[in-house]
């Protein structure tokens, strides 16, 4: 059996919430041990309270939130008090077997906690420290707060919205995933060349500087010709058509971009021909730019009565660049990235089996990706690490637990109580929500979804 | 000078464009040496793609072409030749990683498969990047930075009902594949001293983009809600969201068990315990009235800077959202230099984004652009042994 690539790795993995936890997913997948770090003073909140199962928290809510599954699959689950001697004790041990430390905490936090790099490094001098924040390690604003939000106002959300409206957002955290992502990259960089070397080293991730490296365009134009970028909607410089479309039904649309002439031409053809499209300023890319206002407006009314799904397929099978605007439902029943093998199924031992996309979205010919485990509940490997890695005994063991320095119930519940999401609301509000999911899920995978008592559909 | 991280690492660079000069960006910006190869004369399209320097359409002048391409050097090929495809086989010998972002029968139709290249090389790796990879029902179809957002859920939740779903601001479903797939790519590397095996990495531009939607479709199939523009009719919370003030909108967030830091922030800290500032469902209810008694006369009387900075001192995640000339001065951002200055013989000196992040032992280095084929003589009479007479028919015979 061919080894995955950074199988033999292990990570001490601080991180909560989302931003810094997505760095670690791509080292699972690529084989890596992750140790997952918690205290039952401290659990990962509120990402152990999103998003219930069957929207049900249930006796131990804290082991049923989807949100936290998603975050934290291939992670076995401790729980150590790092404010208590004798868990910074046993944190120190383990780094001592450990490749790479990854924290997202606030900067102060690892020194106020006497777990800085320096420390480390005088523990094991090969390890690999990477800490991800907004702002980064150091600098005038290394203590503020920060959320994917801003991130995002790094740059980012001055040129995503309407033409006509404010700074808008992506719709999918993007900040927090370039900050996750540069975590995970820039590890990669330091287990390479501590490979060669035995050098390990700090790294420091600024999100908002992971951010601002993926708007390398729209700086180099104010930097060469002090041109202030704006929003402009779906706009593209050269290219139209280029916009979304709305088709029949509640909130669907279809992405239309036609780059070329010869796609003009078979676009044209596609749409039937009709009288406008032979118009002279549309007939070829300038013109077309020039009037793609009115050009949108006629498009529209094409698209208007048509399903997005089938209206982009026609295009593409024509050769137009097209699609439809797919959303969560759709990706995982699609059946493109379901022929692609970017899912697996899961089974958690108590929300059961569900599909999970590869967060490394890449497959590999010889080792392929790992089949990640599924994410731990609190402490649930607290007996496995301290006992098989650590060689403590069960009497060690059980002091640390009376002493509440490892544990696996949360120790104090936070402010909020953990209810359902407002299902019943949300549905008067229009908002989505399909009830038969899981025997969607199960038809399109082939196999039971959900948990046991749910399987039998 | 100190070796940097990747030095060691010789990576052929087939790509063009966005995605893949992404991914060996920055392989070349921590130290690989990355041998771009270009089409002879034109060279990749996007020194074709603006914004250009002094708005000047250039091949040596593309702002795109120039920010994704530091740190390598070019050589011309024409990869439909013969002896270009024998040069390509001849620099795997030696190459660690090749890069390629063509549709996907190319390769194989220039005799360059990985089936090919892994006998020539059995520790070569591969990635190939492609709008929806190298197989699947998707395969063959056409798409743009747009279709592909659009496809990967990305335009799912964005903008408002009743209004076209907008895309990230520039080519974000590409620059993210670039990422992904160095992440892939230095993955598959790491494994090679494990195996003694190179492999072949075929990343997809609609799954790395996709691989966004972690999270909403972990909702979907936890509880069946679905992803969407729709939202409920009452806020989360109050004040939260864009709020005037005296030069611009800041953005407001509270956070948990901060109202008495609000309280303090608007100058009015004797109300921290009044049921304004405690009672979250009416200040819901009468928000407007507490917009108009706390939060605007504070906010009218200072500027964006000041409400962020004195806000964020008293622990709460205010910001404001800053455009491109804002970003070059943010005093985070010069206090960490994170901007470079670099000299580029078609465009003097100009500002760059610099290092994605700092490492403290092999910190990531700046560097330029090269010109189209400037490295030719380089490769082809130092690397490969070619002699100046050879080189000179190469041109001639449109081989370079």
């Amino acid at each position: 059996m061919t080894k995955l690539t950074l199988e033999g790795i292990r990570v001490v993995d601080l991180t909560r919430a989302y931003a810094g936890t997505i760095g670690g997913l791509y080292w699972a997948y690529l084989g890596a041990e992750l140790i997952k770090v918690e205290a039952i003073q401290r659990p990962d909140m509120p990402t152990r309270m999103m998003n219930y199962a069957e929207n049900d928290p249930g006796e131990e809510y804290w082991n049923r939130a989807g949100y936290f599954h998603r975050l934290n699959l291939g992670k076995l689950g401790i729980t150590l008090d790092l404010t208590h001697p004798k868990g910074v004790e046993v944190f120190k041990r383990l780094v001592k077997m450990s490749d790479v430390v990854a924290d997202n905490y606030s900067p102060r936090t690892m020194k106020q906690l006497g777990l800085d790099y320096e420390v480390l490094k005088e523990i094991n001098p090969g390890i690999i420290m990477v800490s991800m924040s907004g702002f980064g390690a150091y600098g005038p604003r290394k203590d503020w707060v920060a959320y994917n939000h801003i991130m995002e106002a790094a740059g980012l959300s001055s040129i995503t919205g309407y033409a006509d409206g404010e700074h808008g957002a992506s719709a999918t955290a993007y900040g927090d995933w370039a900050t996750g992502a540069a975590g995970a990259a820039a590890v990669l960089i330091a287990l390479h060349h501590r490979h060669r070397t035995g050098e390990g080293q700090f790294i420091d991730v600024s999100g908002r500087e992971a951010m601002a490296v993926q708007l390398g365009e729209a700086i180099m134009d104010y930097t060469m010709n002090g041109r202030v970028w704006k929003p402009m909607g779906n706009r593209h410089s050269s290219m139209a058509p280029h916009n979304c479309y709305p088709c029949r039904g509640d909130d669907k649309w279809v992405a239309i971009a036609v780059g070329t002439e010869d796609q003009w031409e078979s676009f044209c053809k596609l749409i039937g021909s009709p009288a406008w499209a032979m118009e002279e300023r549309f007939s070829d890319a300038f013109g077309r730019w020039q009037h793609q206002a009115d050009l949108d407006r006629l498009i529209a009314e094409w698209t208007g009565q048509r399903d997005h799904k089938e209206t982009a397929h026609i295009l593409l099978e024509g050769g137009v660049p097209a699609a439809p605007v797919l959303n969560s439902k759709d990706i995982v029943t699609e059946p493109h990235l379901l022929e692609r093998g970017f899912f697996q199924v899961i089974d958690h031992p108590i929300t059961g089996k569900r599909p999970f996309l590869n967060q490394i979205a890449a497959r590999f010919s010889k080792t392929g990706v790992a089949s990640v485990r599924p994410a731990p509940r609190l402490g649930e490997h607290n007996e496995l690490v301290l006992r098989d890695l650590l060689g403590m005994s069960s009497e060690e063991i059980a002091l640390l637990e009376d002493e509440q320095v490892i544990g696996s119930v949360p120790v104090r519940r936070t402010g909020q109580q953990p209810v359902p999401a407002p299902f019943d609301l949300m549905k008067k509000a229009g908002i989505e929500i399909d009830d038969d999911y899981l025997k969607r899920l199960s038809e399109v995978y082939g196999e039971p979804m959900g948990p046991p008592a749910k399987q039998a559909v | 000078m100190m070796a940097q991280a990747l030095s060691d690492l010789k990576v052929v660079d087939l790509t063009h464009h966005v995605a893949g000069p992404s991914c060996t960006k920055m392989l070349a910006d921590f130290g690989a040496g990355v041998i771009k190869v270009e089409r002879p004369r034109i060279g990749d399209p996007a020194r074709q793609m603006g914004p250009f320097f002094r708005d000047e359409h250039g091949k040596e002048k593309s702002g795109l072409f120039l920010y994704l391409n530091t740190n390598k050097r070019s050589i011309t090929l024409n990869l439909k030749s013969k002896t270009g495809v024998e040069i390509i086989k001849k620099l795997i010998e030696e190459t660690d990683v090749l890069v390629e972002n063509f549709a996907p029968r190319v390769m194989p139709s220039l005799g360059l498969s990985y089936d090919v290249l892994e006998k020539i090389n059995p520790r070569l790796v591969m990635t190939s990047i492609s709008n929806f990879g190298q197989t699947g029902l998707y395969r063959d179809y056409k798409a743009t930075d747009l279709t592909l957002q659009a496809f990967a859920g990305a335009l799912a939740g964005s903008g408002q009902i009743g209004r076209e779903p907008y895309k990230m601001g520039g080519a974000q479903a590409q620059l993210m594949t670039g990422r992904v797939a160095f992440i892939a790519t230095m993955g598959a590397v790491f494994g090679v001293d494990q195996t003694g095996e190179g492999q072949h990495v075929d990343v997809s531009i609609m799954e790395a983009t996709a691989s966004n939607e972690l999270a909403m479709t972990a909702i979907y199939v936890y509880s069946g809600l679905v992803q969407g523009r729709k939202r409920l009719a009452v806020a989360p919370g109050h004040p939260a969201g864009p709020y005037p003030c005296k030069d611009g909108y800041v953005n407001v967030l509270i956070g948990v068990g901060h109202m008495g830091d609000l309280a303090k922030l608007v100058g009015r800290p004797e109300m921290a315990e009044e049921r304004w500032f405690r009672d979250h469902r009416f200040r819901l209810e009468h928000r407007e009235e507490f917009d108009k008694e706390f939060m605007l006369p504070y906010l009218m009387q200072h500027t964006r800077e000041e409400v962020v900075e004195q806000a964020q001192a008293l622990g709460m995640p205010f910001i404001t959202s800053i455009d491109m000339s804002e970003l070059l001065v943010e005093p985070q951002f010069k206090a960490r230099e994170f901007f470079v200055d670099v000299e580029h013989p078609a465009t003097g000196k100009l500002t760059y984004p610099g290092a994605p992040f700092k490492m403290s032992a092999t910190p990531w280095r700046a560097g330029r652009a090269p010109l189209l084929g400037e490295h030719n003589e380089e490769i082809y009479c130092h690397q490969l042994g070619y002699t100046k007479d050879e080189l000179v028919r190469l041109y001639q015979t449109g081989i370079i």
